[in-house]
């Protein structure tokens, strides 16, 4: 081996792959201890599952009129929370935005994670779970195809390419990290994070397509989630019962996703980054940026329920009128006023900038918008449900949650805690080249700023005079 | 047992290094080089490589083929048996335009990771041996393929103009792959 001398450079970068692997080796008290409480609550929605499988469907509490309530508001909370990673990841990517890499992979786990278990609240609510491929393109027993004209049978669709497209959309965004993990690793690790990294060397052929699939999937995705939360509201739209049938569903449920998914994006981060030593690239201000798009999403969001509730009133629709009536002072009232609070008043905290520079506040309000969205399903799905055309059908004492409900709600949750944690446990919670590559950028700009400073001083010295 | 050098791998202290380092081995007219970095510079890889990547083609295909597939199938199964469901024609375009855009969404992103996959020459399970791990952390490298013994000299002058800091010789071992001499 020959040298020509000069001293090698780049600690900076050695010590990003550094400081977001060390995580995987912690094993706390709060990870130990995070995964036990969570596995508790998926036993708890396991065992209520069973109930609901050995009773019957009458162990929920579902009933006409109300055929449609916590499960499919669970799914569609659920399907939200989903969306709005994928999409905040592939738009914050095609627009270049430098705060991405904070919380892009958390995002996007926070995706797939919530999608699977969104994906589990149709079959929960099928009642008969095993018969949930009567939804795929398959002839029935007098060969008749599902309808393709129904948007649930479209939802199947779009569900599972969302699934599909969100794993791809991860996987190829770890691939680099994970060869670095695979490298390190020992054993069955060894064999497990190699099969992952497909036998990555960064090698700039590599690269150059690895960009390419990454930016095309990017643009492919970002649409895909504005499609799939459209397709969920039209589950919803084009069925004419009131507080259902509007045109502006899907926008109105895309607006949501964001806001919700924003907020999960929070209420993660912030424990994450306390846990797993991750301050100097979490930062305050990449917080403060995320809490603005939270506001602005809290004030689209808040313009779109403005909006219903003003072509309600303007439509002189008697039923329309009695249904939103309902809701704001009848069975459904504080369900409704709690998701007014929480998804309009409590993101104004973020016009503040103190409130969006202090942790304590940054939890707080985004708990407070995770339960408001949660409300927000509720008040929509059970609510309208409560109160359409025909009195004879209304349910006047409102819907009452049974315990099996509350038991899989419980489990739900619990289960997006337990595989949270386990990636948190199990892969680079940070993209580690793109971080490396936005320090490589801004030194880049810095030296741009400081070659173009000194070429300016250099023209504004007295020129020499000739002659 | 060791067998014969196939090329010269140069080693650079940093991403600037290294770009600088590719563009004095394109001057120079360095043939097939191939560079190692754990960070996606996108021009660097331009200087070397300065065609588009043709994963975009194999997504394209992918995406029509999602949409001629989503049409087909229901198209097809409404009118293998007919039903006229809410008044809606058995042909209705309007919902099965979604169909069309998911599997177009989903066929082009198959498409982007098979193109990804196929161009890269993935997956590879046993990397070659003039790979380091250190090459995915914090070291940036330039090899350099040699068509006989006698260009050596010639390929070292065009490494150590390029600024880098370490050459060693590449060979290739009696199992096929590429090993480093230290």
């Amino acid at each position: 081996m020959t040298t020509n001398g000069a001293a090698p450079q780049g600690d900076v970068y050695k010590q990003v792959t550094e400081d977001v692997l060390r995580p995987m080796a912690l094993r706390g008290p709060w990870w130990y201890g995070g995964l036990a409480l969570t596995a508790t609550m998926v036993l708890i929605g396991a065992y209520s599952e069973f109930l609901q499988l050995h009773y019957g469907m009458g162990k929920a509490g579902l009933m006409h009129p109300m055929m449609w309530a916590v499960y499919i508001t669970n799914f569609v909370w659920w399907i939200g929370i989903a969306h709005s990673g994928t999409l905040i990841s592939a738009f914050l990517y095609l627009f270049r935005a430098p705060f991405r890499a904070a919380f892009s992979r958390a995002a996007e786990a926070m995706t797939l994670i919530a999608i699977t278990t969104a994906g589990m609240f149709p079959l929960i609510h099928l009642g008969r779970a095993w018969r949930a491929y009567w939804l795929l393109p398959y002839p029935n027993e007098r060969l008749l195809w599902v309808n393709f004209r129904s948007p649930l049978v479209l939802d199947v669709f779009a569900v599972t390419t969302y699934f599909i497209v969100s794993t791809l959309f991860f996987w190829l965004g770890l691939v680099p990290d994970v060869a670095v993990v695979r490298d390190r690793a020992r054993g069955w690790a060894r064999t497990a994070y190699g099969l992952a990294a497909v036998g990555w060397e960064g090698r700039d052929k590599q690269w150059k397509h690895y960009l390419m699939a990454y930016a095309i999937l990017a643009g492919l995705a970002a649409p895909l989630v504005v499609s799939v939360h459209s397709v969920v509201s039209w589950d919803f739209a084009s069925a004419l019962v009131p507080g259902w049938h509007s045109t502006i569903s899907a926008p109105f449920f895309v607006a949501g996703a964001i806001l919700s998914g924003l907020a999960m994006v929070l209420t993660l981060l912030i424990p994450m980054r306390a846990t797993m030593g991750l301050k100097q690239y979490v930062t305050i201000d990449r917080m403060d940026q995320v809490a603005k798009l939270t506001l602005v999403m809290g004030l689209v969001v808040s313009y779109s329920y403005f909006s219903e509730y003003f072509v309600t009133w303007y439509s002189k629709d008697g039923v329309e009128i009695t249904n939103l009536m309902n809701k704001v002072n009848g069975t459904f009232a504080w369900e409704f006023w709690l998701m007014t609070v929480c998804n309009c008043i409590a993101p104004l905290a973020f016009f503040f900038r103190a409130a969006r520079r202090n942790i304590p506040t940054l939890f707080i309000v985004s708990i407070l918008i995770n339960i408001g969205m949660w409300m927000e399903r509720f008040v929509i799905v059970a609510g309208s449900l409560s109160h359409d055309y025909v009195p004879y059908s209304w349910a006047p004492s409102g819907y009452h949650i049974k315990p099996v409900e509350v038991g899989i709600c419980i489990g739900s949750v619990g289960w997006f805690g337990f595989l949270f944690l386990l990636f948190c446990r199990f892969l680079p919670v940070l993209p580690i080249a793109e971080l490396k590559r936005d320090i490589l950028l801004e030194e880049r700009e810095e030296h741009a700023v400081e070659a173009s400073a000194a070429l300016r001083e250099g023209h504004a010295q007295p020129q020499p005079e000739v002659g | 047992m060791i067998g014969d050098v196939v090329g010269l791998i140069g080693y650079f202290p940093g991403p600037d290094a290294l770009r600088n380092g590719i563009e004095t081995a394109v001057r120079s007219h360095a043939v097939d080089p191939v560079a190692y970095t754990p960070i996606p510079d996108a021009s660097a890889f331009d200087t070397l490589r300065p065609s588009s990547s043709p994963v975009r083609w194999v997504a394209l295909a992918g995406g029509l083929f999602g949409i001629a597939a989503a049409l087909s199938m229901t198209i097809w199964m409404s009118w293998d048996y007919p039903v006229i469901v809410g008044g809606k024609p058995i042909t209705s375009i309007p919902p099965f335009m979604v169909a069309a855009f998911e599997l177009m969404v989903l066929f082009g992103s198959i498409g982007s990771i098979a193109g990804f996959l196929w161009f890269s020459r993935l997956p590879d399970l046993t990397p070659s041996q003039a790979y380091r791990p250190e090459l995915a952390v914090d070291q940036y490298a330039i090899f350099l393929p040699l068509g006989s013994e006698s260009e050596r000299g010639r390929v070292e002058r065009i490494l150590q103009d390029a600024g880098a800091t370490e050459i060693a010789p590449v060979l290739r071992s009696e199992r096929g792959r590429l090993e480093v001499l230290d």
